[in-house]
């Protein structure tokens, strides 16, 4: 359905399973589907958005892509080569070209490096190529690139705020000069205030060095911002993928439905129009996912099928839906 | 991971209180960056004891090295003038001399050195291997880590002092071995330590991170794992040192130490407890130095554990 | 409204090894009957302790100067014995991380009960039977059984709703959740002010509600107030403040937050800049380092608060009009 040949990354399919002890005395051991035939695919130059509730399995996802979680089974080809049976030497000619920013910022830096230090490591490990003289130039230059003082260079992580320590992370994924870079969440921890300074900056530097993104978020509403496509994630698996307008106008699936309408709005006239929540239910624990469809305990259109029988992806006009009665569903289905 | 306490005599091996004292310190604020050590110093600082016993054993080490070279005596060399002689100002022998008419000032001082480099040998000894098994055995983890702690176990559940005595049988009492020995039984404690942090470390974010940075695991237990153990392991080593130390006065008690005429502290409380009755000096001299050496490292240990402990703060 | 709570002047100092850390500075507080306020702020800048000094839970290096009168008492300098009575019966609060404020070794239904057979002297049955009536309140299913079962078996977002079902409980006049839902999915949050709505026009409990996300703020709050670096930036009813705003500090807040209800911009409003650092704040206004206003005096002086309209107060030496904010970095 899509040219197979322009597409930076591929996934196919792709499965993480996690083998945890079996509780309380029994001995058989528990199978956690963290990501469960998960398959999309980026043009280089775009930015795909991945969002899902806390716990649905999107840091696994980004470090699958990264093979830093042992993949179960499935296929991620990067510029055409499989990843998933590469050594860790050939991976590593696959990092400097694919680079991560993680969720929090401050534990994701070590406590006892400089900020230069950070910057500077994975140049020394990926290109060895470079002189001293011509690291230190370039990381003065990335420090500058994401707006950080060449005095905070001898600096340690814990003297800078969220955002600044945000800032150094992405430094060190640019450093290397990658094609893609996979953020985990970048702007989930801070503040209102710092997020969109961050958004920003991602976004001018995407702009600056034609970089390919996979942004992943909790929400939608800084997604919507930056990405071009979004991939709506459910307990592992995959709910919805369609453009960002298509998404954001016309919702097809219920949970994507559920999860625009749990955005609050910051304008008090509108919010007091209706109070009454379009959430239900709770994330059911991902130890015992619930049959047919993912969502079905929660969701308020669910029939008889949804238990029996697990919704494939389908291309339904613009979008591609998993869900038994996406077709029936054109308006939104929320009322209230 | 269960630490074992065994009241038997033959099974207490140098570093154990050390284990305990350093497993009660957050992991979090072991691996908190300069601002902690800064911090730490600052209460170090104020830490009277601490602070007392880190001037007192700087003044004994500097004197037991400098001492013994430009001393009037030597450690074997007799004053047949006087024999079994209380502390005198004549010819220096403020400390007095034993019955070989021995100056006992410099054979305290020479004593104070060994035990000194007993300790603090014997703690690197364990400290390298400790160390390097514990990162490796945390950082591979499965069943690797599996092996290489069972291993650690079954050290662990070997009597040591027997084991000490039928070395020093075997080999003959020389105090090259007795570093060894106490070096490689001691180093259990600290392997299973470094185990434990370590494998917290190794799902920290930042440990991440430098994988995707392209890092080799040899790199990233040379650059992120150690350099983020430190806090623990030198609160280890100061607790370790004296226990140490007072396990070679015990071996030295037992008549397993150094061989004579040259002696330790342990060496030189043994010989003085035999002439108790007549010449006291020469236990309570050498008693009080191994007593301040040993104190002032537990002090500092602690005031360092305190230091480093933010619900001190 | 009648007042309830009545905050005059609250300062909160910290002593620490840096010197004397101001966290917060003369802020003054209403709360009538009933009433929702809600208090916005960059993290790190003195909502949290304001509100714990007024419940008495200041940690030891930690003083409060000023005036907190509940029902015209006096509530600063109270014995702990008087506080923790009044706490359990009058004030709650609920923090950030629930797991935090839960036993983990306790089941829920020991943890729920115990303060009702402690504080009102009831018989465990009765205690029992109000704690299911609770958690029902807070539409846990299942509450007889779910009793017996111990923190880490629920969700965050059930936790968060049982610690609001225990601070109900005793019915207080006043429930301060600080940023209860910060560390929750957008869902489970919608979830909750649901349940703080309902629970307010069910019980007439007055709640304050502490946040960074103006979002949340306009789901829940009557009054708003905006604080930043533990200074009171403005104070105003919710439909002034978001169409109404006459502070710097409020307009870059209410433009960085991204919207769901309008179309896309390309660009992101932001407010440039690092947040504050209480131990080193500027000499006079906390924000001057990333206002778009500043003026030479605002680094020289701190504005005092004004009354612009009634119920409307603000603390800012700009006078022309907003709207100059340009996109940062
Ligand atoms: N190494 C692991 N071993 C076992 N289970 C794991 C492991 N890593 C993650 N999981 C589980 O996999 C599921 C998905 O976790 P993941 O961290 O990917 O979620 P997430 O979507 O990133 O959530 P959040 O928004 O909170 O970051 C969770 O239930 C988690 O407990
Ligand atoms: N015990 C303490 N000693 C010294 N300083 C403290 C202490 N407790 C809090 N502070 C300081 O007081 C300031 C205000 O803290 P507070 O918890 O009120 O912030 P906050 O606005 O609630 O932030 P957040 O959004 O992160 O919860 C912080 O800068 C903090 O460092
Ligand atoms: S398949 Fe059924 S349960 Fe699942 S989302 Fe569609 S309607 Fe709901
Ligand atoms: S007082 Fe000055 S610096 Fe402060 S908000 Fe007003 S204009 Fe900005
Ligand atoms: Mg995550
Ligand atoms: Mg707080």
């Amino acid at each position: 359905m899509m040219e197979q040949a322009d597409k930076l990354l591929e996934v196919t399919d792709l499965k993480v399973h996690f083998t945890l002890p079996g509780g309380g005395w029994s001995r058989n051991k528990q199978i956690l589907r963290a990501v469960d035939g998960v398959s999309f695919s980026v043009a280089p130059g775009d930015t795909l958005g991945i969002v899902g509730e806390s716990g649905c399995g999107k840091s696994t996802l980004a470090r699958a892509l990264l093979c830093l979680v042992p993949v179960t089974s499935g296929s991620i080809k990067f510029k055409g080569q499989e990843l998933t049976t590469l050594d860790d030497a050939a991976m590593r000619g696959i990092r400097r070209n694919a680079q991560i920013i993680f969720q929090d910022p401050l534990a994701s830096l070590d406590p006892r490096m400089t900020v230069g230090n950070i910057i500077t490591e994975p140049m020394r490990a990926l290109m060895p190529e470079l002189s001293r003289t011509q690291r230190h130039e370039r990381v003065l230059a990335m420090m500058q690139q994401v707006g950080l003082l060449p005095s905070h260079i001898n600096r340690y992580a814990h003297e800078f705020s969220g955002g600044q320590a945000q800032r150094i992370g992405i430094a060190r994924a640019l450093v290397v000069e990658p094609a893609l870079v996979v953020c985990d969440e970048p702007v989930s921890s801070l503040d209102v205030s710092i997020k969109s300074q961050v958004i920003n900056l991602l976004q001018n530097l995407q702009a600056e060095r034609g970089l390919t993104y996979l942004f992943i978020a909790h929400d939608l509403t800084s997604v919507r911002h930056i990405a071009q496509r979004v991939v709506v994630l459910y307990l592992g698996r995959v709910m919805e993928v369609a453009d960002r307008d298509t998404i954001y106008r016309q919702p097809r699936h219920p949970y994507t439905q559920m999860l625009i309408a749990a955005v609050p709005i910051p304008d008090p006239r509108v919010a007091r129009e209706h109070k009454v929540s379009a959430v239900r239910g709770e994330l059911p624990s991902p130890l015992k996912p619930p049959s047919g469809c993912a969502f079905r305990t929660r969701c308020p259109w669910a029939i008889e099928r949804c238990a029996m029988e697990r919704p494939e992806l389908r291309v339904i006009e613009n979008s591609q839906v998993a869900c038994h009665r996406a077709e029936e569903s054109l308006g939104s289905k929320l009322s209230g | 991971m269960k630490t074992r306490y065994s009241g038997r005599w033959f099974n207490w091996y140098p570093g154990r209180g050390a284990v305990e004292k350093v497993q009660a310190l957050s992991e979090d604020e072991m691996i908190q960056g300069r601002s902690l050590w800064q911090d730490a110093w600052r209460r170090l600082r104020r830490n009277r004891a601490a602070l007392l016993s880190m001037i007192v054993l700087g003044v004994i080490a500097v004197a037991c090295i400098v001492i013994p070279w430009v001393w009037l005596y030597g450690y074997a060399q007799p004053n047949w003038d006087l024999l079994n002689h209380p502390p005198t100002w004549k010819g220096w022998h403020i400390f007095g001399t034993d019955a070989l008419g021995r100056d006992l000032f410099v054979r305290v001082m020479w004593g104070s050195r060994i035990s000194l480099m007993v300790g603090v040998v014997a703690t690197l000894v364990s400290l390298i291997i400790g160390v390097s098994w514990g990162a490796m055995a945390g950082y591979i983890g499965g069943w690797v880590d599996g092996m290489m702690m069972r291993f650690v176990d079954i050290l662990y559940s070997v009597p040591f002092i027997p084991f000490v005595i039928i070395l020093m049988v075997l080999f003959g009492r020389n105090i090259f071995l007795i570093f060894i020995a106490i070096g490689a039984v001691s180093w259990l404690g600290i392997a299973r330590i470094v185990r434990g942090q370590t494998l917290s470390l190794r799902k920290k974010e930042f440990v991440e991170a430098a994988r995707a940075s392209g890092l080799s695991s040899r790199a990233i237990v040379r650059h992120h794992i150690v350099p983020n153990l430190i806090g623990i392991v030198v609160v280890y080593v100061t607790l370790t040192i004296p226990s140490v130390i007072l396990f070679e006065a015990f071996l030295s008690f037992l008549g397993l130490g150094v061989q004579a005429p040259m002696t330790s502290l342990g060496g030189l409380v043994s010989d003085g407890a035999s002439v108790l009755q007549s010449s006291p000096y020469l236990l309570i001299i050498p008693a009080i130095f191994l007593g301040v050496i040993v104190y002032c490292f537990n002090f500092i240990g602690d005031g360092l554990r305190d230091a480093l402990d933010p619900k001190d703060r | 409204m009648a007042q309830l709570l009545e905050i005059r002047d609250l300062s909160v100092h910290f002593r620490t090894e840096d010197g004397l850390v101001h966290a917060v500075s003369h802020v003054d507080f209403d709360l009538g009957e009933g009433e929702v306020l809600g208090v916005v702020d960059e993290s790190g800048s003195g909502k949290s302790q304001t509100w714990l000094a007024v419940m008495g839970l200041l940690a030891q290096n930690g003083y409060a100067t000023g005036s907190v009168k509940l029902h015209g008492r006096e509530l600063l300098g109270l014995s702990p014995s008087q506080l923790s009575h009044m706490r359990g019966v009058q004030l709650a609060m609920i923090f950030q991380d629930p797991m935090t404020a839960l036993n983990p070794y306790l089941t829920i239904g020991r943890q729920m009960t115990e303060v009702l057979q402690w504080h009102q002297k009831m018989r465990r049955s009765d205690a029992e039977a109000r704690a299911i009536k609770a958690l029902e309140a807070v539409h846990i299913s299942d509450a007889g059984s779910r009793l017996k079962t111990y923190p880490h078996e629920f969700s965050g977002g059930m936790r968060q709703r049982v610690m609001i079902a225990m601070n109900m409980l005793a019915e207080p006049e006043i429930l301060i959740c600080d940023e209860p839902t910060t560390a929750l999915d957008v869902t489970v949050q919608a979830q909750i002010l649901a349940l703080l709505n309902e629970l307010r026009e069910r019980f007439g409990t007055a709640i304050v509600f502490i946040t960074h996300d103006l979002g949340v703020i306009a789901q829940i709050a009557e009054r708003v107030a905006v604080l930043y670096g533990g200074r009171m930036m403005e104070q105003a009813d919710v439909y002034t403040l978001f169409e109404d705003y006459r502070h710097p500090y409020t307009e870059g807040l209410l433009r960085s937050v991204p919207r769901m209800d309008e179309d896309r911009t390309e660009r992101l409003l932001t407010i440039p800049g690092n947040p504050p650092n209480l131990a080193m704040l500027p000499k006079g206004c906390p924000f001057s380092p990333r206002c778009a206003y500043v003026e030479a005096r605002c680094q020289q002086q701190m504005p005092e608060l004004e009354v612009i309209a009634p119920g409307h107060v603000r603390a800012c030496f700009h006078a022309g009009e907003l709207g100059r904010q340009e996109t940062g970095a």
